[in-house]
């Protein structure tokens, strides 16, 4: 069975935060933790999108059950119960022991959480926040005695406590309030950072999976998705307005501009379209003065210059071969040919989409004209799937329609006609992205890395068993 | 690809020829219409004056100005195969026409009075192939008919709606936009 | 000495009842084996053969017809020796005929099954409403229905009916403009509209998309945003059945003590194969599954298998409304008049359904203006003024089971593979007659209200391609072919999942029952392996 994708999804590591059943000291249980609190615990939890991973594996499931199993480079991760569940949850945790879990990535009993769990993000969070958090997830979730499977990643990703070492290289001074900085650049900069941890999807990794933060927010692979270059150079958004950024995080959906598909729309669908205006906002202000990286060539698709020519109806509708076997044949890979049949019918022959942009134009489109065509392929295997406060949208998944030669070929037939014409897609490269995307060079190097530390280590007892040897001579 | 697919498909066309080659005797085309369905989508080099002629005579009947040439192709390709004697018929037509001098398609009714009624079908025949997308009469319920496809998105019937309704298989819009009418509806 | 099976249980065809039942087979566990006679095509696929087919009104023209796997147009295919022709639309591909229905998903109502009992005509099911209503709500939810919780779909105008024990998975869409405007002027004189439940819903349901209202339901949603069997072929897949396609099954082999031992099926190379399994669904159709019954000589102890053959033979009228209400927006259907559902006058003649047909209406409207040689502008502005005033209302009649109404193998004719065709006997009665009266008074009376100029009102009657009764289903033994759990009387691994067991036909789409009693067939196989 297909997993939907999260947002994290082969990011890195993902975090198994199990409780197990201890003598801590128990939570307060008093009932009357200020409803107040509680609210802007939950508000918090909402921005820092706690939910994408720590879900039931069903829809209907209760909130924070976990259970929702993520593939990621490593091997699949199963997310934990964070409801106040005692057995199973996260009931018996102190304040202290949850903040520790969050900035620090240790788990109450003392193992090393993985990074994936966003604690180099949440290392930032103020301990105002870290007490609503607390509030909330104490008394304004409920608990679900129920447990969730135990994450089991291949050796050597099992070893929890390598993930010290990890630390000391990639746990960096957390976020701090800059008193020189306008009020709505340090919220923007909290927001951006610490709860929305926009970085683990935007920021590329390095060899070791930690973010490169040379690299900050230009842009990075994730399951097969590619998260933009967001910085404020014109490959990334320089070319935005604030007003687009805020509506853009708000619903996914700038007309003539871009949607968001993957994990960004599942960021949109749990987390950024239930804040305020105004931390969006900030979130906006804070992103169009990030320094600039440049990424390729200037991103302007309000402009795309593109006229495409009118295709005559007899080149659309070739005269059918009524031979049973090729009114059946699903096989054929000429791209006009699939993208009439399986594309048109929303996005219109001429690729410009719906007059009210329901379904959008493919030309004024960053998933056609951006700097790869990886969002494309991934739109066309995976679909879109994105709830909004208005309406959801749904384009299907054509992943089990169309094989990977077929989908190379719509793809390049739709950047050829509407998109960024210097972009050509191969089948290797569907293929790659059908089965997540770029394996990290960590996790292919790994039997490479084995093999070496074995040879190394027989390599050790032999001249520990010589120098005994000469020892006793 | 979980489909099992039993030794059939490699063996598949072979088979067929089989089959085919058994009713040889008979007609096959009798008893397999599939395989004989398909024809000419562009004519020969010789055609294509009469076509040209024929494009011509079409964006006069239809009242378009630039009619789709590969479409009036096959537009008089199927009529010529409905009827061997079409090629006398629209060159009559275009002749009665002239004669009558007539330019404006709203006097087509008082042209045709005056007309034999074979000029008559002639001038709906291809005006109809042009509106409608297709020549022949429709059999809802058997595989084979007399129609033949000229153009789907093409049809020239859908240009008075286009702004209303849409052409089957493509959208207008969002879930449920159907609930207003269309913009027009006060001067319609 | 433990017997070895190729599977615990096989499904023969894989329409929207048959996959329903191996999906839910697969997913408790066992081993399933679908076979299907034609092949799977893609929906891209489907869709351009559908624009570039020159017989749109024809819709089983764009899926292959192939003479190993022939759709019902096929010439001979059907022989009709009745005074009725019957011509179902009917396919041969993964997924099947709801590759090409327009996904009405309605509920009988309870008084539907008990026909006999409250009327004293027909015959009554052998289950109650409450028996099948669980698996009305698992059918929903697999479908993805859309539909009104608070309509009273006997159509008498009293509260919600029938009852339900969970609302429907989906809200009902927005109502069509030309729906809103029909509805607003007939229903001023007592005629109650129904929205119709649908399973073409209009918010995103199991990785389909919203319905946007491309008005293609019938002969293929080009986004697949309405529900096919195609749907559950995949997820039966996905569960770990097997499909086997360009598998034709021919031959049901009886075994031992009343059971069915084994299936035969032809491919187009015409190489045999025999499958054995401990349970048998035939879920081939409701013309294709008495012929394999009866080629198979089993079952048929009361010589009811292939009688009892019930179309909703119905009727149309066509006529221009006095305003624009632009058909064409939205879905194809969306309900329609239902006073005459249920009542005391089904003792005297069938129900009727009218239903409003919201389908493009330009190739009837360009033609009949051609007809009328009217050309040049005048053409394009009669186009959009005829268009946008065309009013087409489709009617339906609650058939009766009678034994001389039958589907037969054609002694006549055989397919490529050898096996014979069909023949059917139809002819529609004296009940339906009577009913045909009552609905021409209706017809003149929604010309009068809509102040319209009828374009036809007297079309003889119409296929409407619900098969039922073909292998009717019953309490005893004498006089059905399966029992209240479409368990076949004659033998106890044999199931039939098909709308041909619905003995009181009603005047509803009957996809849905078949779905929720596929469904309860193969919770009851499950229980026993």
């Amino acid at each position: 069975m297909r997993l939907p994708s999260s947002w994290l999804l082969g990011v890195a590591f993902m975090f198994s935060l199990a409780s197990h059943a201890s003598g801590a000291a128990s939570p307060s249980n008093a009932a009357n933790v200020d409803d107040e609190l509680i609210q802007q615990g939950e508000y918090l939890a909402r921005a820092a999108d706690c939910s994408a991973c720590h879900r039931p594996p069903e829809e209907s499931g209760q909130p924070f059950a976990g259970g929702y199993v993520i593939a990621s480079p490593m091997g699949d991760i199963i997310a934990s119960n964070i409801t106040p569940s005692r057995e199973y949850g996260i009931g018996d945790y102190s304040e202290a022991q949850f903040k520790r879990a969050l900035t620090e990535g240790i788990r109450a009993d003392g193992a090393h959480l993985y990074p994936a769990m966003p604690y180099t993000a949440y290392s930032g969070l103020t301990d105002d926040d870290i007490h609503a958090l607390y509030s909330y997830f104490m008394h304004g979730v409920e608990a679900v005695d129920e447990p969730t499977p135990e994450t089991s990643l291949p050796f050597p990703f099992n070893l929890r406590v390598s993930m010290a070492a990890w630390n000391f290289l990639f746990l960096d001074d957390a976020y701090t309030h800059d008193p020189e900085q306008s009020d709505t650049l340090n919220r923007g900069r909290y927001l951006v950072d610490t709860l929305g941890h926009c970085s683990a999807c935007h920021t590329p990794r390095n060899a070791l999976m930690g973010e490169n933060n040379d690299r900050y927010l230009a842009g990075a692979n994730v399951g097969g998705w590619y998260a933009p270059n967001i910085t404020s150079d014109a490959s990334g958004i320089g070319n935005w307005s604030v007003e687009e950024l805020v509506q853009y995080l708000r619903t996914g959906h700038v007309e003539n501009q871009a949607q968001a598909g993957g994990g960004m729309a599942e960021a949109i669908e749990h987390s950024l379209r239930y804040l305020s205006d105004e931390d969006l906002h900030s979130m906006a202000v804070y992103l169009k003065q990030v320094p600039p990286t440049a990424t390729g060539p200037a991103i302007d698709v309000s402009q795309a210059p593109r006229e495409v020519e009118p295709v005559s109806p007899a080149t659309l509708e070739p005269l059918r071969n009524d031979d049973p076997q090729a009114m059946s044949d699903g096989k054929r890979t000429d791209g006009q040919t699939l993208y009439n049949g399986a594309c048109a019918s929303c996005h219109q022959i001429d690729g410009q989409g719906t007059d009210d942009q329901f379904y959008p134009s493919l030309i004024h489109n960053t998933a056609t004209q951006g700097p790869n065509a990886d969002n494309l392929i991934m739109s066309v295997l995976q679909g879109v799937h994105r709830e909004i406060d208005d309406y959801t949208v749904a384009m299907p998944a054509f992943g089990e329609q169309l094989n990977d030669e077929q989908i190379a070929a719509v793809s390049n037939y739709v950047l050829s006609q509407f998109g960024n014409p210097e972009l050509d897609v191969d089948a290797a490269r569907v293929t790659e992205l059908r089965q997540g995307g770029p394996t990290p060079l960590l996790v292919k190097a790994m039997p490479w890395l084995m093999a070496a530390g074995v040879i190394f280590a027989l390599f050790v007892l032999g001249l520990i068993v010589f120098l005994i040897r000469r020892k006793r001579r | 690809m979980k489909f099992i697919k039993n030794n059939a498909v490699k063996t598949l066309r072979l088979s067929r020829r089989e089959l085919l080659g058994g009713m040889a005797a008979v007609s096959a085309a009798a008893f397999f219409p599939w395989a004989t369905r398909t024809w000419a989508d562009s004519p020969g080099a010789t055609s294509e004056q009469a076509i040209q002629d024929f494009l011509m005579l079409s964006e006069r009947l239809t009242g378009r100005e630039a009619l789709d040439a590969r479409i009036a192709g096959r537009v008089w390709q199927a009529l010529l195969d409905s009827d061997e004697r079409f090629a006398d018929r629209q060159r009559l037509l275009a002749q009665a026409m002239d004669d009558a001098n007539l330019i404006d398609m709203r006097s087509f009714k008082a042209f045709a009075a005056t007309q034999p009624e074979a000029l008559t079908q002639t001038a709906v025949a291809i005006i109809s192939a042009w509106y409608l997308g297709f020549t022949g009469s429709v059999q809802g319920h058997s595989a084979t008919d007399n129609t033949r496809f000229i153009t789907y998105t093409g049809a020239l019937m859908f240009e008075p709606t286009i702004d209303a309704t849409v052409i089957p298989t493509y959208s207008r819009g969002h879930s449920d936009y159907w609930v207003d009418p269309p913009a027009s509806i006060a001067t319609d | 000495m433990a017997t070895q099976f190729d599977a615990d249980v096989i499904v023969i065809g894989s329409g929207a009842l048959g996959n329903n039942a191996a999906f839910e087979l697969a997913q408790q566990g066992k081993s399933v084996i679908i076979l299907e006679a034609g092949e799977h095509v893609p929906r891209w696929k489907i869709v351009e053969n559908f624009r570039t087919s020159s017989r749109k009104g024809n819709f089983n023209d764009p899926y292959p017809n192939a003479p190993w796997a022939p759709t019902s147009y096929q010439e001979n295919y059907i022989e009709n020796t009745g005074d009725f022709d019957l011509f179902p639309g009917m396919l041969k591909l993964v997924g099947g005929t709801t590759w090409h229905w327009a996904a009405a998903t309605w509920r009988y109502i309870p008084n539907d099954m008990k026909l006999k009992t409250l009327y004293g005509v027909g015959r009554d099911w052998p289950i109650e409403y409450d028996e099948l209503e669980p698996y009305y709500v698992c059918a929903e939810k697999a479908l993805g229905v859309s539909g009104s919780d608070t309509d009273d779909q006997s159509g008498q105008g009293g509260d919600a009916w029938p009852p339900r024990s969970e609302p429907y998975p989906v809200s009902p869409e927005g109502d069509t403009y030309y729906f809103q405007r029909i509805r607003d002027r007939i229903s001023a004189e007592d005629y109650r509209f129904i929205h119709e439940p649908n399973a073409r819903t209009h918010k995103p349901w199991d990785g389909r998309p919203a319905c946007s209202g491309n008005n293609n339901c019938m002969p293929v949603c080009p986004i697949g945003a309405m529900y096919s069997g195609d749907v559950h072929a995949r997820h039966a897949e996905n569960a770990g059945a097997k499909l086997i396609t360009d598998a034709t099954a021919y031959h049901l082999e009886k075994g031992d003590n009343g059971k069915i031992a084994a299936v035969h099926y032809r491919s187009s190379n015409g190489d045999d194969t025999r499958l054995t399994a401990k349970y048998f669904i035939v879920a081939a159709h409701g013309l294709e599954t008495p012929k394999l019954l009866l080629l198979s000589e089993v079952a048929n102890s009361s010589d009811q298998v292939g009688r009892n053959l019930m179309d909703h033979t119905g009727m149309g009228l066509q006529f221009l409304a006095d305003e624009p209400v632009w058909p064409g927006r939205g879905p194809v259907q969306q309900g329609g008049i239902f006073n005459w559902r249920d009542g005391d006058f089904r003792r005297e003649h069938s129900a009727i359904k009218h239903a409003l047909t919201n389908m493009v209406p330009n190739t009837a409207v360009t033609q009949r203006l051609l007809d009328n040689l009217i050309v040049g502008p005048e053409l394009d502005d009669r186009i959009r003024h005829d268009a946008a005033r065309w009013v087409d209302i489709s009617t339906v009649f609650e058939m009766l089971p009678h034994a001389h109404n039958t589907v037969r193998p054609s002694t006549r004719y055989k397919d490529a593979l050898g096996i014979p065709m069909l023949t059917v006997n139809y002819s529609v009665d004296n009940y339906v007659k009577a009913a045909a009266d009552v609905a021409k008074r209706d017809y003149a009376n929604f010309v009068r209200i809509m102040g319209g100029q009828v374009i036809e009102d007297d079309t003889g009657w119409q296929n409407r391609d619900h098969l039922m009764g073909t292998v009717i289903m019953g309490d005893r033994a004498e006089d059905s072919v399966v029992n209240g759990e479409c368990r076949t009387w004659d033998h106890d691994n044999l199931f039939l999942a098909t709308t041909g067991v619905i003995p009181a036909s009603g005047v509803i789409n009957p996809t849905l029952a078949g779905v929720a009693l596929s469904i309860r067939i193969a919770d009851i196989i499950a229980k026993e392996i």
